[in-house]
């Protein structure tokens, strides 16, 4: 594999392993269990240095790799795949920067939290949505990708 | 539950993807406002996540400062509904902007 290669592998890897972890953590929001908080502040720590590791090696990709090797292909006169940068890229890239903000903040509420009953149970349930919609963002960002993946290899063949 | 600094983090959460979805618009809109961004960092994008991220942890000190002690339930769901705004904004934005 090539150095390119890594960094998607990582991109997608950390956004997908973040997504992931905000839904351990809504579970265990729902269920209140005596040993759930522990497990729901370690996923929720995990889940946002996933984000952030996510959003610093993408934007890396982003910036210096598919902006030179990839947006001239999608977006040059004779692509009948435009779309993909012009909706699909432009809109992956500034949603991602919702995601890690969200996390550090559902990060914080979690380590405020000492256990359940200080919380009452519909603070305790937006929370757990706050962390469904981190989950549905970062298995959206890794639908999207795979979406502009797909249009690269139309135009460019495989290995990208 | 009151904590003052967790309020604090859902305000500054809420007025960041508010601005940031204003700012990306705002900048697609008035390629000044892009080359400005990019002149910063070296590319939009990057100013957009350094600035964005400066902005929200001082603005966390600030309401964290300068708020009251409020209760979460309300500050989590403006949260939430701010970043489901700022998504469908944007998504009607480029949709938009491609077929226009």
């Amino acid at each position: 594999m090539d150095f390119i290669h890594y960094l998607l592998f990582f991109h997608v890897g950390f956004g997908e392993l973040a997504g992931i972890c905000f839904l351990i953590v809504a579970v265990e929001t729902f269920n209140r269990t005596d040993k759930g908080l522990a497990r729901a502040k370690l996923s929720a720590a995990v889940g946002t240095v996933g984000a952030f590791l996510s959003w610093l090696i993408g934007g890396y990709y982003y910036v210096v790799h598919y902006g030179t090797q990839v947006k001239p292909v999608l977006i040059s006169p004779a692509s009948t795949l435009q779309w993909a940068h012009k909706i699909i890229i432009e809109y992956k890239e500034h949603i991602f920067l919702f995601i890690p903000i969200l996390a550090v903040t559902a990060l914080l509420f979690y380590l405020k939290t000492a256990r359940w009953s200080d919380v009452d149970s519909k603070t305790l349930d937006k929370a757990a949505y706050l962390s469904i919609l981190i989950f549905l963002m970062s298995f959206l960002m890794a639908g999207l990708g795979a979406l502009v993946s797909m249009a690269a290899r139309l135009i460019m063949g495989g290995g990208v | 539950m009151k904590n003052k600094l967790v309020s604090a983090a859902f305000k500054s959460a809420t007025a960041y993807l508010l601005l940031m979805t204003a700012v990306v618009i705002l900048a697609d809109l008035y390629p000044p406002v892009k080359s400005f961004l990019a002149n910063l960092t070296g590319h939009h994008w990057t100013a957009k996540g350094v600035l964005g991220a400066s902005l929200f942890v001082a603005l966390i000190f600030i309401f964290k400062a300068f708020g009251k002690d409020e209760e979460l339930s309300r500050n989590i769901s403006i949260t939430i509904a701010s970043a489901i705004i700022g998504s469908l904004a944007l998504l009607i934005f480029y949709l938009a902007h491609y077929f226009a």
